[in-house]
């Protein structure tokens, strides 16, 4: 059972299966076979000059990461490491607690961490929403400790941004949609679960808890040689916190069984790569991947600001009505009842009694106003949601024509203690 | 060539320079075939949809936002390209890798090897598409790292990563099959 041989024997049977002679490529047939296309590209060019400067921009992949987590972890682990041998050189005298302390080691001195990465999920939604089916949107994460200690972060995905810029603590959802703590929150803090990344300290933590918490995690750790790069790999699998016929099943990493694959380089020991492996019936899913770690770069200040637009709409909590009482009673059908139908009036006063923002948005206004109700469902709960939300089946025709059919993501653990729409629209 | 000749080529090929535009095609021909052929499963039609493909860069040329980024736009063109070809060929083949064995002549194989080669080829059919798509480029012209995160826009050790992962899951499903003794 040589590990060696086993993987040149992977290799010469995918080669087999696979290989092909090397290609060559005919451009003169090429060039015969595509005139059209060649003279509109010659039309082109002689229309409008190109560039000509080369702006080359090389994105250093320094890859030393925040590890540190999972030294921890698998101290609590370790008994249940299993060490394969599929690939390369396996570490029968290496233990996962011995590779996570290493790799906390080697991350003790960072005073800066830039990532990128991508995730399925939506551009403006939830930071930690999921769909398997998703394209990947792009996310960057920063995160910098001054001389002074002063601490700083920002997550950000096409639509979302969230950003500590060591006193306050600020959410952006494009175009306008905002909400601010006046303190400097944590990173993970607006479910932005992928923030804590960033943070090595609290990452071994955060692994930590869950080991202690969930005795029967597996672990595997194995050694894999590419291209003459030695890796060790960790993988933890991570079990769903809703049951498989949950409504939010899937709809979130920590809503899933999922895998958690850190790659750390073995020789300095800092980490290479995570990705994240949603276990589905039909099998893995990607949806979460870091692509590159840079540490201890030189961030920009004005990755640390945000610009926010002049007609920003800050989010207030509900807060008690005259009526209140009124309200307070209602029951999520009920409420999501009324709500449907102060926006099929374009009744916005009303309808902003039970919507979570400050204020019902125009471009909110221009779709829900004039719709008609079709049916109001049964409500339901989901243990991937609040204990004081429920979800309302919904069926509405909007405006222009077309016809929606949702859940209504409703909730009242909020000083007015009414329950107002969180989402689902 | 490096990242910088590779874009003063790119420059060149704006610039009108069709030479320039060739030298790109010939480095990319293979990749583009492969990543094809992951859809196609015939290689004649993947040659068909990489020579297509160029012809579409030319047309889109000027669209090219990053020139750093010229592979992985051109096989994003080259899966679309695929893609349509597949939808409209006449030959029904399914995507089914075991029903084109005879598109792999293996005369280096011993003949008890073919079973083997055809679970193999089975295994690689129900792999995921990105994982797909990964060991079809690896292995179907020995592409290297470089090469493969260059086309894919991802970085060696993301390859690597996920290349390990397919891997492994090859491996399994080749037990799976009663195949293990060649692996273990």
């Amino acid at each position: 059972m040589n590990p060696q041989n086993d993987k040149k024997s992977l290799d010469e049977l995918l080669s087999l299966a696979l290989g092909r002679e090397n290609l060559k490529f005919d451009f003169a047939k090429w060039q015969n076979q595509h005139q059209p296309e060649i003279r509109q590209f010659r039309s082109q060019a002689q229309s409008a000059p190109a560039e000509t400067a080369v702006s080359h921009h090389t994105w250093r992949i320094i890859m030393k990461s925040p590890i540190t987590k999972f030294a921890a972890a698998a101290a609590v682990i370790v008994a249940v490491v299993l060490t394969m041998n599929i690939f390369n050189k396996s570490i029968p005298t290496v233990s996962a607690a011995q590779v996570l302390q290493e790799a906390i080691d080697a991350v003790s001195d960072i005073w800066s961490v830039h990532m990128k990465a991508q995730m399925r999920t939506i551009p403006h939604d939830n930071f930690s929403m999921i769909g398997l089916n998703y394209d990947f949107v792009p996310i960057e994460m920063w995160q910098r400790t001054d001389e002074t200690g002063l601490v700083q972060w920002r997550v950000e995905k096409p639509q979302r941004i969230l950003l500590m810029d060591g006193q306050t603590t600020t959410m952006l959802i494009r175009p306008n949609n905002a909400v601010r703590a006046d303190e400097p929150w944590p990173l993970g803090c607006f479910d932005s679960w992928m923030g804590r990344l960033l943070n090595v300290r609290d990452l071994l933590d955060n692994v930590l808890q869950q080991a202690k918490n969930n005795p029967d995690q597996v672990v595997t750790l194995y050694h894999a040689n590419t291209e003459g790069k030695d890796t060790i790999v960790l993988e933890v699998e991570v079990k769903a916190d809703v049951p498989e016929n949950d409504y939010l099943r899937n709809s979130f990493i920590s809503n899933s069984d999922h895998l958690n694959i850190y790659q750390f380089d073995a020789r300095d020991k800092l980490l290479d790569a995570f990705q994240v492996y949603a276990h589905t019936q039909n099998g893995d899913v990607l949806i979460f991947e870091v692509t590159n770690i840079e540490y201890n770069t030189q961030i920009a200040d004005s990755v640390f600001t945000l610009d926010l637009p002049k007609d920003v709409i800050w989010y207030q909590q509900p807060q008690p009505l005259p009526d209140n009482q009124r309200y307070e009673k209602m029951t999520p059908k009920e409420v999501a009842q009324a709500f449907f139908h102060a926006c099929s009036k374009e009744d916005w006063d009303e309808a902003a009694k039970f919507w979570s923002g400050s204020k019902i948005s125009d471009p909110l206004k221009k779709y829900l106003g004039g719709l008609e109700i079709i049916s109001i469902g049964e409500p339901f709960k989901s243990l991937g949601y609040t204990p004081h939300g429920w979800f309302v089946p919904y069926e509405i025709r909007l405006k222009k024509g077309p016809v929606k059919k949702f859940n209504l993501a409703i909730r009242n653990d909020n000083p007015a203690q009414r329950y107002i729409v969180d989402g689902g629209i | 060539m490096t990242e910088i000749e590779q874009i003063n080529l790119v420059n060149a090929a704006l610039s009108g320079d069709l030479a320039a535009f060739g030298c790109l095609c010939d480095k990319y021909y293979s990749p583009m075939v492969a990543l094809a052929y992951c859809v196609l499963y015939d290689h004649h039609l993947a040659e068909d949809a990489a020579q297509e493909t160029f012809a579409r860069a030319l047309q889109n040329l000027r669209k090219l936002s990053d020139k750093e980024k010229f592979a992985s736009w051109l096989a994003r063109i080259c899966r679309n390209v695929a893609v349509d070809l597949a939808r409209f060929r006449s030959r029904d083949t399914k995507g089914d890798f075991s029903i084109a064995t005879q598109d792999f002549p293996s005369p280096a194989a011993p003949a008890n090897d073919n079973c083997e080669i055809t679970a193999v080829r089975e295994v690689i059919s129900r792999l995921p598409a990105a994982e797909r798509e990964l060991i079809v480029l690896r292995y179907y012209n020995s592409m290297s790292f470089e090469a493969m995160a260059d086309v894919l826009g991802l970085s060696k050790t993301v390859i690597n990563t996920r290349l390990c992962r397919a891997r492994k899951r090859i491996a399994q499903l080749l037990r799976n099959k009663g195949i293990s003794e060649v692996l273990l």
